[in-house]
Formats: C-alpha cells, structure tokens, sequence
C-alpha cells in the first residue's frame, strides 16, 4: 500500500482524516500517544481564536504577528498542560493561557534592560505590598517591613526597587495599564486641581516645559514640589501606586531637563548669532 | 564599608565611583542600604535619591570621580557629593533661585531639593570645586 494514503500518522492522509476528527480524541492522542500531528491539527484549529485575542492588544505598539507568535506559544502550554479529565473545553482553557502569556510578554518587554525574572517579579509585588502596608501602617513602609511582607531580604528588595527604574516608561505609559485607566478616569474628577494647578503654571518660565508633560504628570509635580505632598499622599490623591508615583515624577523631571537643555541650546546659538 | 551594627549611633560611609550615570545604580542601592539601618521609609529614601540624582544630573560635564559620603545619625541622613563643578548649579544653590537671564534655561534645582530634603548645604573645596550635602530627617 501507499505510505502516502494508508492513514498511518505521519503521513499526508492522517493529517487530511485529523480534520474530522473530534477535538477529545485529538487531545487523547496528544496526551496518550504524543501524537504530533494530532497536536499540529489542534494548533491550527485554535489558530483562529489566537489571532483574536492577539488583535485586542493591536494598539499597544507591538505588530500583531509578534503577538500572534507570543500567543500561539500560549495555546501549545494549553494544548500540553490539558486535563481531559477535568470536563472542561480545551477553549476555556487556552484563552486565559494564550492572554496569560501575551501579558507576560508586554510586561517583559517594559524591562529597558536586562533584569532577572526573580526581581522583575519582586518589584510587582512590592507595588502591592507598599500599597497594602501604606494603608495598614498609615505610612510609608520601610524596607525591612516590606522584606518582611514580601519573605524577601531586605537586600533583595533593594536590588528589586532600583531594577524597577530600568523599567521603560513607555510601558508604563502606555493605554492599557488597569492603573493607568484607573487614575485617568480619576482625573476626569480633578478640575479643582487643574485650576489650582493652572496659578502655578503661570509661572512663566515653568510653563513651556509643563506643556510637555500631560495633565496627570503636571498634577503630580505640582502635588510634590508646589504642594510638598508626599509620594505616599499623591498616590492616594490621584489612585495610582507610590511606586508609579516615583517613575511618573521621575520621567517628568527629565521631560523638563530635555526641556531646558533644548532651551538653552537654542539661547546659545541665538547668542552667536 | 561601616564596621557598626544596625541600630549604632552614626556611621559613615564613604563610596568613590567614575562620574558616569551608570553608577547611579550601585549609589542608590549604598543609600538605600544605609537608609534600612535606621527607620528611613521608602518615601524619604526615594526622595534621597531622587536629590543625589538630580544635582549630579546639573553638574554637567561629568567629569573624573565622584565621592559620596553618607552620614546616619539617630534623627538623620547626610550625603555629601564632591567634587562638583559646575558654576551654574553653584550659583543656583548659593543664590536659591536659578540666576537671572537663565530661567527657563535651568530646571529649578532649589525648588526641587527643598521639597525632597530637609537642608542642603554648598562648601567651597577650591579649585574651582565644591561639595553639595543633601540632609534628610528620619520619620
């Protein structure tokens, strides 16, 4: 017979009967048999739900194949780790796994450089955990109380907050970020504030720099160096974390040095001039 | 590095590293591990930080090596940059506001270190140079 149409796995006629067969066999091959044909037709059915899930992440500066790729990693972990014996669809659990792991994927990319998962981690945890203790303590923690609420050594905290500014601002802000759509609705509340704001951006030489920043960076500023509100106190003011407060004051002085620099280059050829 | 335990009286630590931003790192993580042994919270700390950052960021062109000494006491922490050079930041610092003709030109560095220390202090060193202290209370 015909290696080619006798339906052995392997060949071209056992991957063209694959596409009728029901998707529980086809995981029972997987599973059963380590069958790579029953998993490639498995991949390529649920293909379709992966290029879906990808597509919602379109506007967050990443191409849509990459992510298709990042996704489809996500389904083959699906596909592998499925209980056929937990009676639940193969779909219900791959669409946490495939969004899971394009998560993952934007997350990492926010590291500017390169910084060990272990503290990449920490670092999202300690966001939580300052949040927590500030509301328990009503206080900033220190760093042996936050060491102490995340079983990690103080020095690993350490490391795991300065690797924390290695994270891309642009991640950071970028729409997406449940903290970021949290505080923006936030800001939909602080007229109040924005004309408070506005008799200090009357300062005259301030001001050119400000309008580079956005509305919430130039609240912020205003709240720590005009208002001489805490990191701690602005956090709870506009709904975002200590620690995000940190990088968005952070990213703002340096939006304002650029500034500046710029400023002053122009001055000095306009001088020669 | 201090030969003290935790909870001494005051240690000082003395850290020279190349004027490169590179190193802002290994200062923070210096500052940050002086500032647990006392009850610094992560406000004050990153505030520290956020000042050392910002007067080495002024002191343009960065240039040689940098000393950083830092002092804990029971109710503070001190940090003393040195040597800096430039006569902008100098000026700014002794007159408290960035000088006339130069705003707009200049972040205001005063405004900034008064919000995220208690008191800064500038030393002439001479030569031309000179040393910032940053002092930041505990609690």
């Amino acid at each position: 017979m015909d290696a080619s149409s006798d339906g052995t796995p392997g060949t071209r006629a056992y991957g063209e009967r694959l596409a009728e067969v029901p998707e529980k066999e086809l995981l029972r091959r997987v599973h059963d048999e380590r069958d790579p044909a029953a998993r490639e037709e498995l991949i390529t059915r649920y293909l379709p739900l992966v290029r879906s899930l990808a597509r919602r992440f379109s506007s967050r500066g990443q191409p849509v194949e990459d992510l298709i790729q990042v996704g489809s990693i996500g389904l083959i972990k699906a596909i592998d780790r499925f209980d056929t014996s937990r009676g639940v669809e193969l779909s219900t659990y791959a669409t946490p796994t495939i969004l899971g792991e394009i998560k993952r994927y934007f997350r990492d990319k926010g590291w500017a450089v390169k910084v060990p998962r272990a503290l990449q981690d920490l670092n999202i945890r300690l966001n939580r955990v300052i949040e927590q203790l500030t509301v328990e303590l009503n206080r900033s923690p220190t760093i042996p109380e936050m060491a102490k609420a995340c079983d990690a050594t103080e020095e690993d905290v350490l490391e795991a907050l300065e690797s924390g500014r290695a994270y891309n601002s642009l991640s950071i802000f970028s729409s997406g970020t449940s903290e970021d759509e949290d505080s923006m609705e936030l800001l939909d509340f602080l007229g109040a504030e924005e004309r408070e704001y506005e008799l200090v951006e009357q300062r005259r030489y301030l001001a050119p720099a400000m309008e580079r920043l956005d509305d919430r960076e130039r609240l912020i500023l205003h709240f720590r160096f005009f208002e001489g509100m805490t990191q701690t106190q602005i956090a709870t003011r506009v709904g975002i974390s200590q620690m995000h407060v940190s990088r968005l004051i952070r990213k703002s002085i340096e939006v304002l040095r650029q500034h500046m620099l710029e400023q002053d280059q122009l001055f000095s050829e306009h001088k020669e001039t | 590095m201090p030969g003290r335990r935790r909870g001494d009286v005051a240690d000082t630590v003395c850290l020279e590293v190349p004027r490169d931003a590179g190193f802002l790192p290994l200062l923070h993580i210096v500052l940050g591990g002086i500032a647990l042994r006392r009850s610094f919270s992560f406000d004050d700390l990153d505030d520290l930080q956020l000042a050392v950052d910002n007067v080495l960021a002024e002191d343009v062109p960065p240039r040689g090596t940098l000393s950083m000494l830092v002092t804990v006491s029971e109710d503070a922490m001190s940090v003393r940059l040195e040597p800096l050079r430039n006569t902008d930041l100098r000026t700014t610092l002794v007159q408290g506001q960035v000088p006339p003709g130069a705003e707009g030109r200049c972040i205001e560095i005063c405004i900034l270190l008064r919000s995220l220390v208690d008191e800064y202090l500038l030393s002439d060193l001479g030569g031309g140079t000179y040393a910032v202290e940053l002092r930041k209370l505990v609690g």
